[in-house]
């Protein structure tokens, strides 16, 4: 028994395929004017307590571009800021309606609800903290004597005379960011996760990465939040660079549960 | 286009809108997934999710920095080093775990880097009062 509102059914959905943005409850209100992949729209499909998030595709849309990855994106975004939303992964693409009920929103339906009921009233932050490279190499220099002493080696020579004395280099320095990291890591995770409903530490893989964090935050803990972290930022400011994103959808809090 | 604001007395970046670098890094293998759905073919996006996965260790990544050290202009620095930034932190109250992790860095810390760190610098008013 699907419940479509048959004001907002059209032919083409019928037999077209959906992009699916993810997954609301049914009594959820969805921001108005969302433009979705492909600048098409995005409507509800409601199926029981559920709803999805759906646009309709021709089946000649190309759907993996840099355009339809940002408005996936800004769709779960948007709706996130306002009310809890299952992301699905980017590129989800049911053949028609009727499969897209029956797989989207029938099948799972308990966990769906649960999971957004644990959701309900939080929002998705993402905090990236990066060392700024040259002030830590700086305090290298200045700090580790056998980092002085290499760099004196290099300097003035090109990479093939002095390949050896910069790989060593190299590698004593990579070796003092991973010396560093942890300590700065957990300062900026403790700042942060008292504020939180969760916090999920990310793989990072850059040398220069401290810590890359989803944090889960109850609206009425944003600004609690915000100020631990520009707390921690404040201390570690001058060699460490800190960028929040966010609202955004719970991606970091979806799935493997 | 993404342009990043902080406010007056921040230390906190706040892109306006996410960028395509972000957003692949931070959603693309994420969500939940219905594996017959998945029709996606990326186009334009596998070169920067590679790059923004690449491995920490490596020759290149040594030249690199190698590099960097040997640019660097050392007449520049300001703030705290990371010295002090550690013992900020033994003082808010993670006292004992700092050390170690220091140690290596400090091996010939001299007496007269404290000239260095008096460049203006924004300051929060806030201090830590605990």
């Amino acid at each position: 028994m699907t419940e479509t509102d048959p004001s907002q059914m059209t032919e083409q959905r019928d037999i077209g395929p959906l992009y699916v943005y993810g997954i609301v409850a049914a009594e959820a209100d969805l921001p108005p004017e969302l433009l979705g992949v492909e600048e098409r729209s995005v409507e509800a499909i409601m199926y029981g307590p559920l709803a999805a998030v759906v646009t309709s595709l021709d089946s000649d849309d190309e759907i993996g571009t840099p355009d339809n990855l940002l408005a996936h994106t800004s769709v779960l975004d948007v709706i996130g800021s306002h009310t809890a939303v299952l992301p699905m992964a980017f590129g989800t693409v049911a053949p028609s309606e009727t499969d897209m009920v029956e797989t989207v929103l029938e099948v799972h339906q308990d966990d769906h609800l649960a999971a957004l009921q644990r959701l309900e009233g939080t929002v998705q932050f993402t905090v990236r903290a990066r060392y700024l490279r040259d002030e830590v190499l700086t305090d290298l220099v200045e700090e580790n004597s056998s980092v002085a002493r290499l760099r004196e080696i290099i300097a003035g020579t090109t990479e093939d005379e002095t390949r050896q004395e910069r790989i060593q280099l190299g590698e004593q320095i990579v070796q003092a960011f991973d010396r560093i990291r942890p300590e700065h890591a957990d300062q900026i995770f403790d700042a942060v996760h008292p504020t939180a409903e969760d916090v999920k530490e990310r793989d990072v893989g850059q040398v220069e990465d401290v810590v890359e964090l989803a944090v889960l935050v109850a609206h009425q803990n944003i600004t609690i939040f915000e100020e631990a972290l520009e707390d921690v930022a404040s201390q570690l400011h001058s060699r460490i660079d800190f960028q929040l994103l966010g609202p955004q959808a719970p991606y970091d809090f979806v799935g493997d549960e | 286009m993404t342009t990043t604001t902080r406010s007056q007395g921040s230390y906190v970046d706040r892109p306006s809108s996410s960028s395509l670098a972000d957003v692949v890094e931070l959603i693309l293998d994420k969500g939940l997934v219905i594996d017959a759905y998945i029709r996606v073919s990326l186009v334009g996006i596998e070169i920067l999710t590679i790059d923004a996965r690449i491995v920490i260790a490596s020759v290149d990544t040594y030249l690199r920095f190698a590099e960097a050290t040997n640019r660097l202009d050392l007449t520049q620095q300001g703030g705290k080093d990371l010295t002090e930034l550690m013992e900020g932190m033994t003082e808010s109250g993670s006292k004992g775990k700092i050390g170690g992790a220091v140690e290596g860095v400090k091996d010939a810390l001299t007496p007269d880097d404290d000239d260095q760190e008096k460049k203006p610098a924004p300051k929060r008013e806030k201090q830590s009062s605990e």
